[in-house]
């Protein structure tokens, strides 16, 4: 099968007919997209952990009779050949068979049938039934958690490490289980098994034993904290090194127009160096961890050949008990190492869902309220009841004490300079903050009351900087209305003159119109492009409340007039409230409210306003249009 | 000690990346050849530790067949130097060995290995040209730049270090067996042969999943993030349930390779473990047999099962790191296929710099379709002179921003070619071309980092005072005194989010905007700069910008024809072509389609030009 890869493809995902009765039905044991009410996980790494493996408690459960059962018959493996031996030493070729047949052959089930079933039993419910389904819920109940979370949650991390982390929380948990029940259980029960097997022999063996088991649970104790710190850290600048990388690569323009080349290199070398001295001292942790286990081992292996050297010479211990402890010993030994690994495993498994849950459990901060209703289509009657709101903050601007009324079917421009609370007003209407004082009243219910998703209904927005998401055309206009036909999104999008475009474009897949995927926030058109693609959004969602933030700023001439047109019928009996700079959009308001540094300062008709003397409003005016006359009285 | 053995290998070296070779082995090797020596080190270790460990075995055989025969009362005195001689092997020697062994693994090359890989990917991706990042979701690069690393690192060790072990472990099994008794060797050849053709099959066919299962993970992992970079949007519209079912799809496109991987692990186990189960048996029944025709000793018995038991976990182990390998094979394979791609825009080989003396750009010719048949730019002409202050204007998709990305340089041109000053711009390096120009683009991508980085971002040794006195130039030093970040700090020193969204459009647009000003490069580009604020700043910023555009060469796009009327000259596209040339004044009284799109753009006011005079 060949290598070579060739530079812009992608591999083919060919995805296998999976159907097969028997394989289905250890496959499908567990539900990988069911979801329990719990609105918070656990916060803990342990909890966390503990409240997966309860919901797919009888794999688990059997997994870990099944890992006893591993270690116990490697154990009374072990054994047997010392008792083979034994039985070697004492007979002769003629008196073997006659005196020992039966457990000859029992051994040979066990060795043949037992083991191997319990060897795939252990492997089938792993792989089959653990591994891909479980993981898959865990991921899956987080991510549904993460994206209830409210904006603000999201300003302050990086999609990128995010997404990461619901990942790794699937895996991690899974592992820990699996590896926790498998390894480590096996290896208990074999530990145990081997130091009372020795003690009938001696029990000094068994002492021995005992004490090397004592030895390596304290290398854990002391040792295996500093390892976790070490792996935590390893994860935590991994992370921060990614989310660096995806910052980069996101805002590949600016590197490039901006950076001679250089310097982004010195940045990321940066964050690469700090991730090696976490990596540095992890690995430190690691050899120091190895070579304690190396010693301690290779101590107990000579104590334990000395005494059974003793013990052979005064004849206390047979010749076959010598080898079965020999053996048990190297076997402790191999494990042993083996082991370190795996409950370095679990720790870094351990840490990773540790700092999964910091991001994934962590409280909303705009919940809906227990009894929250939902919103019927609203008439668009909004009340700014003496709201407070100062971005969490202690001092500083915004709103203290704002009082805005706006009726339904009411078109209001809001202006007023960079600043000036215009964009926060309508964040806090749509409750994307909560107020931290007063109230914001939708028709008369307080917005807290209703639930955010029925609030957000009522409400179509056209930003100033449209995000499309990587995908279809269609799918991106029918974000609005999911259940849209091709036919309703065909004809937003020519009401939003969109339609022409659309037919001619083609992504590199080879998807035409509607199909076509857009790059990442929609890139691959131009702004203006992008911008009617939103507005076609918003048209075919035909909320009752209409939001335009800066809508037409980054068209041309053309189009701006045709959009102006459909946006007087999408208007029409709507309420409106746009935020513009471009005021001879706004001149076309019902009214406009005059906003500067959070606080209304004159609010009328344009015409009333221009008027004033010295009015905020008459200044941005007349700067606008750089001395032009009023729109009225140039028409004629 | 163990930083001597850290500072062995140089994670960052210097030597300009080059596209990677695009096949498995070549890739790896490409990363590798600077680090061989010590690889090949821990490869001699690990074979003399596996020798080793064989020939222990041998001494447990011997001693079993001491103790069957010896007399208890004289054995110490007979054995006792053997007996301190294995002491010393397993207390000293061993250890030893794998203790050197271990630090040369987990110092020397654990840690530096994978971050060379990562740092020269790294700058060979920020080579690659625009046109590659517009395709790609920006998370998605960057995990897969992660994970190759730790993929080639593993694959590459794991090859070395396992196989190596596993090798030799065999083959001194096969010897120490034969010496015994001859017959003993067969059911280890026997199952050898079962073995490897067990391998055979299964392996060709864990990797092909291996390698669809990375790439599914990749998807799923880019949608989530594309659900949180546009959460906005999320919210607005109220879909989380949406973007669930947006998300779950890809999980279950991911479980869906999961599961056969799965069961080709479970079947590759049950192999493994009945043939082990039947070794054991072999052995311990021809064994037996031997023993009853008195060919073979009771300790021959004892280390024939007990390799059995030692190869058992072997197999065990090996076919877990053989999955893991291919895992990891899958992981570099993919990451391959995005970081091995040529670059389409390169620098030529003898790229010199660029001089701008005087700041006239030609267009001569040119045409670009992005790669398409047409439709975009065909054939076209412009000089601009130095110092001229020239606007494009035109309707939405003319082409103005195309005609920018290839004054950039950010595509390469499919005919014609661009001069600044004589020289032609393919024929200088693309840092030095860009760094004579100094943009303002409609979208302001700010970096998560300080602001005093983001404005310093242009000329990076700038000092306190230069950054200080650009911010106040764009009129944005105000407001960032103000500025408090999550983690407390405040004014330059605090951190724009994720695209700079902590601010508004209009402040981000001012950070931007100071940026340019400190860079002060001879040419300006400016693409729809000031659309996005709100008039009072605007005019101030104009004042600036004249300043600013004092001396310089300008082309500037915008829709705000108010601003325009300001330039020099006027260049009307449409449809990639130059329909209209000349001063505000002309085009206006003209019937051409400036004058069309001026009239609506003002709604009917009367020219500018009148109006001013007029009071």
């Amino acid at each position: 099968m060949s290598t070579r890869f060739r530079p812009g493809q992608e591999p083919e995902t060919r995805y296998r007919n999976m159907d097969h009765p028997v394989w289905n039905r250890v496959e499908r044991f567990v539900e990988p997209f069911s979801d329990t009410d719990r609105a918070i996980l656990p916060k803990t790494a342990w909890g966390f952990i503990f409240y997966f493996a309860k919901q797919a408690r009888w794999p688990f459960i059997i997994l870990l009779f099944v890992g006893g059962m591993v270690g116990s018959i490697d154990a009374v493996l072990y054994w047997s050949v010392g008792w083979l031996i034994d039985i070697l030493e004492s007979s002769t070729p003629a008196t073997l068979i006659a005196d020992h047949w039966h457990q000859l052959i029992g051994l040979a089930v066990l060795l043949l049938v037992i083991r191997a079933v319990v060897m795939v039993g252990a492997a089938v419910i792993e792989q089959q039934v653990i591994v891909p389904r479980f993981y898959t819920m865990i991921r899956w109940q987080s991510f549904r958690r993460v994206i209830e979370q409210p904006y603000t949650f999201y300003q302050n991390d990086f999609a990128g490490r995010i997404a990461t982390k619901i990942m790794q929380a699937g895996e991690s948990t899974g592992d820990f289980i699996v590896t926790s029940l498998q390894a480590l259980w096996s290896f208990l029960t074999f530990v145990v098994l081997t130091a009372t097997i020795l003690s009938t022999l001696d029990w000094r063996m068994g002492a021995v034993v005992a004490l090397w088991g004592a030895g390596y649970a304290v290398i854990i104790r002391f040792l295996l904290p500093r390892l976790r710190r070490a792996g935590k850290e390893n994860a935590n600048e991994r992370a921060v090194l990614n989310g660096r990388l995806v910052d980069i690569f996101t805002n590949i323009l600016s590197v490039k127009l901006f950076d001679s080349g250089q310097r982004e290199h010195g940045g990321i070398r940066q964050a690469l160096t700090n991730y090696m001295s976490a990596v540095t001292h992890l690995t430190r942790m690691i050899t120091t961890v190895r070579a304690s286990v190396a010693m301690l081992n290779g101590i107990m292996m000579t104590a334990i050949g000395a005494l059974a050297v003793m013990a052979w010479m005064n004849g206390s211990a047979s010749t076959g008990a010598i080898a079965a402890t020999m053996g048990l010993v190297f076997r402790l030994n191999q494990m042993s190492g083996w082991m370190m690994f795996n409950i370095n495993g679990l720790i870094r498994a351990y840490s990773t869902v540790q700092d999964a849950t910091e991001t994934i459990s962590v409280e909303p901060a705009i919940r809906d309220r227990e009894d929250a209703t939902v919103m019927p289509r609203a008439s668009g009657h909004i009340r700014f009841d003496n709201v407070l709101f100062r971005y969490g903050k202690k001092t500083g601007e915004l709103f203290d004490g704002l009082d805005i009324e706006i009726k339904p079917g009411e078109r209001v421009g809001l202006v007023g300079p960079s600043g000036a609370g215009k964009s926060t007003f309508v964040n806090l209407l749509l409750r994307l903050f909560d107020v931290e004082g007063g109230r914001i009243l939708l028709d008369g219910h307080d917005i807290r009351d209703v639930t955010q998703a029925s609030l957000r209904d009522q409400f179509g927005v056209v930003s100033q900087e449209p995000s499309l998401m990587h995908r279809s055309l269609r799918d991106n206009i029918a974000y609005g209305r999911p259940d849209a036909s091709l036919d309703q999104v065909i004809e937003a999008a020519r009401k939003a003159h969109a339609h022409d475009f659309i037919t001619g474009v083609e992504d590199p897949r080879g998807r035409h119109g509607y199909d076509a995927h857009v790059g990442e926030r929609g890139i691959k058109l131009s702004g203006g492009q992008r911008q009617r693609v939103a507005i076609a959004r918003v048209m075919l969602k035909d909320a009752p409340v209409l939001i335009l933030d800066e809508a037409t700023s980054a068209l041309d001439s053309d189009i701006e007039a045709a959009i102006q047109e459909n946006l007087q019928g999408l208007m029409a009996g709507k309420t409106v409230i746009a935020i513009a700079h471009r005021l001879s959009t706004i001149a076309a308001m019902d009214r406009l409210i005059v906003m500067d540094r959070g606080k209304v300062v004159e609010t009328g008709t344009h015409a009333e306003l221009v008027k004033k003397p010295n009015g905020l409003y008459a200044r941005l005016w007349a700067r606008q249009s750089g001395g032009f006359l009023a729109l009225g009285e140039a028409a004629e | 000690m163990l930083s001597w053995f850290e500072k062995r290998i140089d994670p960052f070296p210097a030597e300009a990346p080059e596209q990677p070779p695009t096949t498995l082995f070549a890739f790896c090797w490409h990363y590798t050849k600077g680090i061989w020596p010590w690889l090949a080190i821990t490869s001699v270790l690990i074979a003399a530790i596996s020798a080793l460990q064989v020939a222990l075995f041998g001494f447990l055989g011997n001693i079993i067949d001491w103790l069957a025969g010896a007399d208890r009362a004289t054995f110490l005195a007979d054995e006792g130097w053997t007996l301190a001689g294995m002491g010393f092997v397993i207390l000293v020697l061993l250890p030893g060995l794998s203790l050197i062994h271990t630090m040369v693994m987990h110092q020397t090359i654990f840690g530096n290995y994978p971050m060379l890989i990562r740092w020269k990917a790294h700058r060979y991706l920020l080579g690659q040209s625009f046109g590659f990042y517009q395709d790609e979701f920006a998370g998605r690069v960057a995990t897969k730049m992660m994970q190759t690393a730790l993929g080639v690192r593993e694959t590459v060790v794991k090859i070395l270090d396992v196989l190596i072990y596993v090798v030799v472990y065999f083959i001194g099994t096969l010897v120490l067996v034969a010496a015994l008794d001859f017959r003993l060797m067969l059911p280890f050849l026997v199952w050898l042969v079962f073995y490897a053709g067990m391998l055979r099959y299964f392996l060709p066919r864990m990797r092909r999943i291996s390698e669809e299962q990375s790439n599914a993970r990749s998807t799923m992992t880019g949608r989530v993030v594309d659900s949180y970079t546009n959460i906005m949007t999320v919210k607005l519209f109220a879909h989380s349930g949406r973007e669930e079912a947006y998300a779950r799809e890809a999980m279950d496109d991911f479980l869906k390779t999961v599961h056969p991987q799965m069961r080709l692990t479970t079947k590759l186990n049950f192999g493994l473990d009945t043939s082990n189960s039947v070794l054991l048996f072999m052995v311990g029944a021809i064994g037996i047999w031997s023993w009853t025709t008195g060919s073979a000793s009771i300790g021959a018995i004892a280390v024939a099962v007990g390799l059995v038991l030692r190869l058992e976990g072997m197999a065990h182990w090996v076919l877990w790191e053989l999955a893991g390998l291919f895992e990891h094979i899958g992981m570099a394979i993919d990451g391959m296929g995005t970081i091995a791609r040529p670059r389409a825009v390169r620098d030529a080989p003898n790229a010199g710099t660029l001089t701008v003396p005087d700041g006239k750009i030609e267009f001569q010719a040119i045409r670009f379709h992005y790669g398409k048949e047409g439709g975009v730019i065909e054939d076209l002409s412009l000089t601009v002179a130095p110092g001229e202050k020239v606007g494009l204007v035109g309707r939405s998709g003319a082409g103005k921003s195309t005609l920018m990305n290839v004054l950039l340089r950010l595509y390469d041109l499919e005919g014609g070619r661009i001069l600044i000053d004589g020289q032609d711009i393919a024929s200088v390096t693309q840092d030095s071309l860009r760094s004579q120009i100094g943009v303002v683009t409609q979208d302001t991508s700010l970096l998560h980092r300080s602001v005093r980085d983001n404005i310093a971002y242009g000329k990076p040794d700038a000092s306190e005072e230069e950054i200080v006195a650009a911010a106040k130039r764009a009129n944005a030093h105000d407001y960032i005194l103000g500025l408090a970040d999550p983690q407390g700090r405040t004014g330059y020193d605090a951190h724009v989010g994720e695209r700079g969204v902590k601010l508004s459009g209009g402040q981000r647009q001012r950070i931007a905007i100071a940026r340019v000003f400190l860079k002060n490069a001879p040419i300006l580009v400016l693409d729809e700069a000031t659309s996005a604020l709100d008039s009072e700043v605007e005019a101030a910023i104009q004042e600036n910008l004249n300043a600013l555009m004092e001396g310089k060469t300008v082309i500037a796009i915008a829709h705000r024809l108010s601003t325009i009327s300001s330039l020099d000259r006027l260049v009307v596209l449409d449809k990639g072509a130059i329909v209209e040339e000349g001063t505000h004044a002309e085009l206006a009284e003209s019937d051409g389609l400036y004058a069309q799109l001026w009239a609506r753009q003002s709604g009917g006011f009367i020219d500018a030009g009148e109006a001013v005079a007029a009071e």
